[in-house]
């Protein structure tokens, strides 16, 4: 199966006189999977809203395999970040009515609904009411009307919040399935480590805007590229060679500056230099949670740990 | 099936599979069999009713009579006796000590027999009306001799009116029942239908499902599929509530046509107010969609609900002002305000007030209206699909249409 391809060209969205997104431009490849990354309020569920023609753009062309999506289009699988089911209807009920929606036959949408109950231990559960459901097992359900009729393009705004581990892990493992099997992944999170594990390609929205756009290693060196991981006791002191990212516990990060070797043996000599008890040392790619603390909250936690550090 | 089908069948599938459905629709018409069936028996039993407690009796009284018709023989029969002291014999009323004081004045056709009498109670005391009027009657029937005059003295004779209007016999005013159903129907189906459509648009937002399921389906699509469903859903209602009804009619119809001649059913306006009900009935379907898109849940509705409603069924509160004063400016206005249109103009119809062009006019402005609200409502839906914590604003449509 071939997954979708999506093309955003200088979309911008006002509510009133505010712009929520201002000339926000990418694309996403077939089968490739795309994390679409940013704070509160950046502007993520605005774009897949618009994408998904739920809300009109204010200008800017926003495109599914080359057409603005219509329902009648198919083939998407949408998980919303606000999310809810027919809470008085059966769980059977409202995957059924989901499934015809989308097309599916009546029987295949039965048997491939009870499939999937069994599968993530709902089967029992088919004939109740879905308020009479725990919030994790409705999230499942959820996530199997998203994922009914093999979607070509699966969007998922915040997938796993409210999820324990173990429900975590399952989803992740049916986005891992979808992506297998060809299709075109989008996914909206906070979670760095869900991005680094499923994520071809990234984007990093931050006032309606463009923040970083690319891999993860583009743009992972686009911010520097290389990260000191320091296992220490004590305080880390003050350097012109490095600038302290994070401290916490008995791990620091530091920023090489542009002066510091590529392989941070300076940085380490001058932290054994200045008496820092040094039990661990690594250069590595600069994580993507860093460059999220950088792109939207740097300067605040730079500012804090450095205060304690004095 | 399409997708607009896929959801007609959810909606109605849903609602009527539920008991409490059944338990509502059962409820109205098995109440009203069972309290038909309650007074039917109790006046079978022949219960001692206070209306019939009020008719005369045979009663100890005084009586004076200044016209010099009653008949004491008469007055007798009904345990009267010619008063020696009028003011003595009031007294005597007041006090307990005799029952009534009949004064007969010196010219009844002008002037109120005067009763004074103990209290029997509400309805009872009639009695004593009654009696005074049953003893001047008969003393004035005794002194006639024809018994046809007799007969015209108890009852007034009954007037058969034909009226013709261009040389055809008029319609009499049974002519305005059958056109008036649709008033009832309407006025039954705003009340049925305001609650049903507001929770099953407003559902969507309230449990977070609107932005799921305008992945795969439209919103107009959405919402006329849900229109569509409630109106069969509310058909259902009528055809249970219709079988008591239908029930009375065969027992109900033969009583009456022995009594008041044939109902005449006029085809011009028996179309006119069918026309009329169906738009009327889009047109508050439409308007009640609007509501549920306007808010965020179901609580929040109540008040939009409960104007809506108003809006629609006040004509009725003034529909004898609307068939007595057609021609008024009151009942212009009324016929054209919008949501006043489907009420004011079937009374109108029904009372033949309402000419073929009006006619014409207020149905398609019923049809028009309902179109443009239900597009409104979509608009409203689709805009404040993501809008989960609060009602839609006029600032807000406002803004919508700026940007």
């Amino acid at each position: 199966m071939a997954g979708a391809s999506i093309s955003v060209q200088d979309f911008v969205m006002r509510f009133g006189d505010r712009a929520v997104v201002d000339g926000l431009s990418f694309d996403v490849a077939p089968g490739e999977t795309f994390g679409l990354l940013g704070s509160n309020g950046s502007g993520k569920t605005t774009t897949i809203r618009a994408l998904l023609g739920i809300t009109a753009p204010t200008s800017g062309t926003l495109t599914i395999d080359g057409r603005p999506y219509r329902p009648a289009t198919g083939g998407i699988g949408y998980l919303p970040e606000e999310r809810g089911l027919y809470r008085k209807e059966s769980v059977l009920d409202v995957m059924t009515y989901f499934a015809a929606l989308r097309g599916m036959q009546r029987p295949a949408a039965t048997a491939w609904s009870m499939d999937y109950l069994a599968r993530v231990g709902l089967a029992d559960k088919a004939k109740l009411r879905v308020d009479k459901l725990s919030g994790g097992q409705q999230q499942k359900v959820q996530l199997g009307i998203t994922i009914m009729d093999r979607p070509r393009l699966l969007i998922l705004d915040e997938p796993t919040k409210g999820l324990d581990p173990v429900n975590r892990r399952l989803l992740l493992d049916l986005v891992d399935e979808r992506k297998a099997d060809g299709a075109t992944v989008v996914l909206v999170t906070h979670h760095m480590d869900e991005v680094e594990r499923l994520c071809d390609r990234i984007l990093l929205l931050k006032d309606g805007d463009a923040a970083a756009y690319g891999t993860i290693s583009e743009v992972q060196d686009a911010f520097g590229g290389a990260v000191a991981k320091v296992s220490l006791s004590g305080p880390v002191p003050r350097s012109p060679l490095y600038k302290l990212a994070r401290h916490e516990g008995h791990v620091a990060y530091l920023v090489p500056s542009t002066t510091a070797a590529p392989d941070g043996s300076d940085i380490l000599a001058a932290l054994v230099g200045a008496g820092v008890h040094v039990s661990g040392f690594e250069m590595r790619k600069i994580p993507l949670d860093e460059i999220f603390v950088q792109v939207y909250g740097h300067d605040a936690l730079v500012d804090e740990t450095a205060r304690s550090t004095r | 099936m399409s997708r607009i089908g896929t959801v007609i069948r959810f909606e109605f599938t849903r609602a009527v599979k539920k008991p409490a459905f059944w338990i509502g629709t059962l409820a109205l018409p098995l109440v009203v069999v069972l309290v038909s069936l309650l007074v039917g028996v109790g006046q079978a039993a022949g219960t001692d009713s206070a209306l019939s407690r009020a008719s005369a009796t045979k009663t100890p009284f005084h009586y004076v009579d200044r016209s010099g018709l009653v008949s004491e023989s008469v007055a007798a029969r009904w345990g009267g006796t010619p008063s020696d002291d009028e003011s003595g014999d009031r007294a005597d009323v007041v006090a307990g000590r005799l029952e009534a004081l009949v004064v007969f004045p010196a010219t009844p056709s002008t002037e109120s027999i005067r009763v004074t009498a103990t209290d029997r109670g509400l309805f009872e005391n009639n009695a004593y009306a009654s009696l005074a009027q049953r003893v001047l009657e008969q003393s004035v029937a005794a002194d006639v001799d024809d018994p046809e005059a007799v007969a015209l003295l108890r009852s007034p004779p009954s007037a058969d009116v034909t009226a013709y209007a261009d040389g055809r016999v008029a319609p009499g005013w049974l002519s305005i029942v059958p056109p008036l159903l649709y008033v009832a129907a309407f006025f039954g189906l705003v009340i049925l239908l305001a609650a049903r459509m507001v929770t099953v648009v407003v559902e969507e937002k309230e449990n977070r499902i609107s932005e799921m399921i305008l992945t795969t389906v439209t919103a107009g699509d959405l919402i006329r599929g849900k229109v569509v469903a409630m109106l069969l859903v509310c058909l259902v209602q009528i055809g249970v509530f219709m079988v008591p009804g239908l029930l009375s009619l065969v027992v109900v119809v033969p009583l009456l046509a022995g009594r008041v001649g044939h109902v005449t059913i006029d085809p011009w306006r028996m179309l006119v107010g069918a026309l009329l009900l169906v738009g009327g009935v889009l047109l508050a379907s439409a308007l009640f969609v609007a509501v549920g898109a306007a808010v965020p849940s179901i609580k929040d509705a109540s008040a939009l609900q409960s104007t809506a409603i108003f809006a629609l069924i006040i004509p009725v509160y003034a529909a004898f002002f609307v068939m007595t004063s057609p021609t008024s400016p009151v009942v212009a206005f009324f016929t054209y305000f919008p949501t006043f249109t489907p009420v004011t103009a079937m009374v109108r119809n029904a009372v033949g007030a309402l000419s073929p062009l009006e006619s014409v006019v207020c149905i398609v402005e019923v049809f028009g209206v309902a179109v443009l609200l239900l597009w409104f409502a979509q608009y409203l839906f689709r805009h404040s699909v993501a809008q989960y914590g609060s009602k839609v604003t006029l600032r807000q449509i406002a803004s919508w249409r700026r940007s």
